[in-house]
């Protein structure tokens, strides 16, 4: 899987799991902050309903350290090299 | 102190709670339920007196239901007396009592009377979340899992699940139920519990205090008429579920006998981004109108002996006495 579907997947998953109606993933930005007012300012029980769904759908652990999940769940980029790192940990692709 | 030495202080603290709980248990099965049960009058009596603060909270909810129940129009509630708060702590030592016989698995020397039970062992009864309250004994839940492969997992906040887990240590090998630690914004323990309903297990949950970490998240509700700190968490875990919800209570209603309710209250909590706030209130509501039933059909079952209705921020002794 290439960088850019990846980005393009975890898009997908944002918006659809976390029901962005007025939204389509296109529209979502790269580096965009998710979780702070300027960006999509996206709540604590947001974060963990995406953390379950990544969790989920790439069968990835993620920390238990509330603070490096915040750096990982900072935009879709940050997201994207840590699912990526975790694949590449994991040796499934 | 550093992370791995607070670990082993409170295993060391688990230790010796194991046999201190097993002391116990030897002593309570030397003395027998009947002599028990006759001390048990003078002991808690003597809770009554000296405990202030859990007498205040006792009389102050039985003042809360007495006036709910004129408003409501219900008829037959205990009055808030002395005699009456003295009759509500004793109720709360004869379930203490009987949930020592539940946690060594005597489950046979009581008779229980179910009412929904298939909901949890029907045809088509399917893992779920079991939402409770400090209303009776929740352990007498526990007996549908005895003798059936019916696994029910318990939540606890780090804080209270290390002397329970002594109290499941005690018992030795061979317990039907896990005990599960939460935490604030525990990615993987959340994960895991939505595999293990996924798998047709059941999560068991109490839903009435506020945890002790965090910032709490609340919603300050109308319970037996006068608001009240509800905390919020149980919901939140609910919707990341995505499970059915079943209100689940063991009352006492006599000696050694407990009926058991199991009753469905959703089949799945969603929390829509636009209207998440009203919509984790309205589950808060519905389990407060819930507790409101139970404590006006078993008035002496509510065992929240700490100022239920003060806000959260100056509960500093919330425990049961």
């Amino acid at each position: 899987m290439s960088a850019n579907e990846l980005i393009e997947q975890l898009k997908a998953l944002i918006v659809d799991t976390l029901m962005l109606e007025d939204m389509t993933p296109e529209e979502l930005e790269v580096d965009a902050p998710l979780f702070r007012d300027e960006g999509l300012g996206l709540d604590s029980i947001d974060a963990l309903e995406l953390g379950m769904a990544v969790a989920k759908k790439y069968k990835i652990k993620l920390s238990q350290d509330p603070d490096e999940n915040r750096e990982h769940f900072e935009s879709v980029a940050t997201l994207a090299a840590f699912v990526e790192r975790k694949l590449a940990d994991g040796g499934v692709s | 102190m550093s992370e791995a030495a607070a670990g082993d202080w409170s295993r060391q603290k688990e230790r010796g709670s194991v046999f201190w709980v097993r002391t116990g248990f030897r002593i309570l099965n030397l003395v027998g339920y009947p002599l028990a049960s006759i001390l048990l009058v003078p002991v808690m009596f003597y809770f009554f007196v000296t405990g202030s603060a859990g007498r205040r909270a006792s009389l102050d909810y039985l003042r809360r239901l007495d006036a709910h129940g004129r408003r409501l129009g219900v008829s037959g509630l205990p009055r808030p007396t002395w005699w009456n708060s003295f009759r509500h702590h004793l109720s709360f030592g004869f379930n203490v009592l009987d949930r020592m016989y539940f946690w060594q698995d005597r489950l046979d020397r009581f008779e229980f009377t179910w009412h929904g039970r298939e909901h949890l062992t029907g045809p088509r009864a399917q893992g779920a979340l079991l939402v409770g309250a400090h209303i009776g004994s929740f352990d007498a839940a526990r007996a549908f899992s005895h003798g059936r492969k019916l696994v029910i997992n318990v939540v606890m906040y780090r804080a209270n699940a290390a002397m329970l887990n002594a109290v499941l240590n005690a018992r030795g090998p061979g317990a039907d139920i896990n005990v599960i630690e939460l935490d604030h914004q525990d990615f993987d323990k959340i994960f895991d519990l939505q595999q293990r309903i996924e798998r047709g297990e059941f999560v068991a949950i109490l839903a009435d205090r506020v945890p002790p970490f965090g910032k709490p998240r609340i919603c300050r509700l109308p319970f037996l008429g006068e608001p009240a700190d509800l905390p919020q968490n149980t919901w939140i875990i609910a919707g990341l579920l995505k499970c059915p919800v079943l209100f689940t209570a063991g009352v006492r209603t006599g000696r050694r006998r407990y009926h058991v309710f199991v009753e469905p209250m959703t089949d799945l909590v969603q929390m829509p981004r636009r209207q998440r706030e009203q919509a984790l209130q309205s589950y808060v509501m519905r389990f407060a109108r819930w507790m409101e039933t139970m404590c006006f059909q078993y008035p002496f079952q509510w065992f929240n002996f700490f100022p239920y209705w003060a806000p959260t921020q100056d509960k500093e002794t919330r425990r049961a006495p």
